[in-house]
């Protein structure tokens, strides 16, 4: 399971609660397991295996995200740290903020492809998280079912999915997405369609 | 935006710089020259602090001594005004020694000093090498040396430990560092953590006792064995200490050895036998020193012979806890 170090500054701001609210959120779909300084979330062991071994826990994330708006030392930190040990990590600073302080100290070149900055919205920043994650992380985040979609049913189709739920924890709905799940990714038309779309 | 008040560290170079297990030749910083490629190639420290070179030495680990300590806590001490913190970067293989004797020599400092470098070993296959990359403890390093942690410290993976106790220890063939008596000041784990606040926020001015004495013997007694060797020391010019690492008992060793260590110290050379548990009988003329790490009990005898000859003055400066070296954890005799 992929575990990604999440840091935002703590800071009174409204703003950055929504923002931690949207990153864990998408880490939570993706099956992400995320770690802070206050909750590391490691197991025991993990814990004891590299306090012998002197190991920072860092080295046991597979990624690391920063929300780095606001300066603050740990970001630089994290960053110098992510690009010494070739670490994929994500640095987030607010749209109409001006870039971040730390990133004065390195030239373009210097920044490897596995650091990615960038600006976000509460609009964009899903989707920024989330391809981060399917690009470093190999991981699949499940989307949030958003889209309002009235479907009329034959009386039978009706009877049919309430045998098919029925003590089961699935609502009549889930047991739809499924089956739309799976036969879209079995769809090798569709899927080919789709790898069109994001080389677009 | 608001600005983050950057702290300007000092990037002592003296050796410990490789960065990878087979490192290019402007990895190995052996000149004043080299530090600028040096640090050209590594960026990312920039991030973490304003960072400036002070080059010191080229010198593999195993060539530092006294002469190389005392220019290391010169070159703390020249520096002192211009920074707000000091990396000394190190080979792995003797910085016990160089941590121990800056320990001694830099106190009440109103700033951390961090020896630290690459853990990697020259040499020495990938299984014996440690598990973390030897830029991010570099990095770790200036991280620590951003903190309030004002005293002589060495930062070796995510651990920060007193420079006084560290001590080198093999663990599945890794050479790592730790303690004598496995305390730790922080971690390094996400950032700097330090578990005790700041108990060491220097109250006084800046104290620079800088002075070593190598003209000493160090010799090890274990049951058995004969006072060849002893003799021959003391019989070479200029030996200004005899330090015995002793073992357990004292009365087990030889009673040739100990009359030839006696002799000695009636001729007024000083003999301190040092063990880690205190020694049930030992000639009233013999120095005890009980409590420190095998390496901090030599550089101690080192440091305060370069102080003073006098025997009197000298076991008072040995008695004396200067930096918290002494531990009363030990680990037991083998």
């Amino acid at each position: 399971m992929m575990r990604v170090y999440f840091y935002g500054p703590t800071t009174g701001k409204r703003d950055l609660v929504t923002t931690y609210g949207v990153i864990k959120d998408v880490c939570h779909r993706a099956d992400v397991v995320l770690s802070t300084n206050s909750q590391p979330n490691l197991p025991p062991e993990t814990v004891s295996k590299h306090q012998a071994s002197a190991a920072p826990l860092l080295d046991a994330m597979q990624a690391i995200i920063v929300e780095g708006s606001t300066p603050d030392p740990q970001a630089g930190y994290l960053l110098a740290y992510a690009i010494a040990e070739k670490r994929p990590l994500l640095y987030l600073y607010a749209r109409g903020e001006v870039a971040p302080d730390v990133l004065r100290y390195l030239n373009l070149k210097d920044i490897p492809k596995h650091v990615l900055v960038t600006t976000y919205s509460v609009a964009n920043l899903e989707k920024i998280v989330e391809s981060f994650l399917s690009a470093f992380g190999r991981v699949k985040v499940r989307e949030v079912p958003r889209i309002k979609f009235t479907l009329r049913l034959t009386p039978t189709i009706d009877e049919y999915l309430d045998f098919k739920t029925r003590n089961t924890k699935q609502t009549k709905a889930d047991y739809l997405r499924d089956k739309l799940d799976k036969l879209l990714e079995d769809d090798d038309e569709f899927q080919q369609h789709l790898r069109k779309r994001h080389r677009e | 935006m608001a600005k983050v008040q950057r702290k300007r560290i000092g990037l002592v170079f003296a050796g410990g710089t490789a960065l990878s297990q087979k490192p290019k030749p402007w990895e190995l910083v052996r000149t004043a020259a080299g530090m600028r490629r040096w640090l050209d190639n590594f960026p990312e420290l920039q991030v973490v602090a304003d960072v400036e070179p002070v080059f010191v030495t080229g010198k593999a680990a195993n060539q530092i001594g006294a002469a190389e300590w005392l220019q290391l806590a010169q070159a703390v001490k020249q520096h002192l005004t211009r920074v707000d913190g000091f990396v000394i970067l190190h080979g792995i293989e003797t910085l016990h020694f160089t941590a121990n004797a800056l320990s001694l020599m830099l106190r009440s400092l109103p700033m951390p000093v961090v020896l630290s470098g690459s853990p990697l070993r020259a040499g020495v296959p990938r299984s014996g090498q440690v598990e973390f990359g030897a830029r991010a403890n570099i990095v770790n390093a200036v991280e620590v040396a951003t903190s309030d942690l004002n005293d002589v410290s060495v930062v070796f993976g995510n651990r920060i430990m007193r420079a006084c106790k560290v001590q080198p220890e093999l663990v599945d063939g890794q050479l790592h560092l730790t303690t004598v008596d496995g305390s730790v000041l922080g971690r390094v784990d996400f950032g700097t953590k330090l578990f005790f606040g700041q108990p060491f926020t220097a109250k006084r001015k800046p104290a620079f006792n800088i002075h070593f004495d190598s003209n000493v013997v160090v010799t090890t007694l274990l049951p058995g064995t004969s006072s060849i060797g002893i003799r021959q020391g003391l019989d070479a010019a200029a030996v200004h200490g005899v330090v015995v690492r002793a073992s357990q008992d004292f009365l087990a060793v030889s009673p040739e050895v100990q009359r030839e260590l006696e002799a000695a110290a009636e001729q007024g050379i000083p003999v301190v036998v040092t063990s880690s548990h205190k020694l049930r009988s030992l000639p009233k003329r013999l120095i005890s020193l009980v409590g420190l790490s095998p390496s901090m009990a030599v550089v101690k005898v080192m440091w305060a012979l370069g102080a003073t000859h006098d025997r009197n003055k000298l076991q008072r400066l040995l008695e004396a806890n200067v930096a918290g070296e002494f531990t009363k954890e030990f680990p037991p005799p083998a």
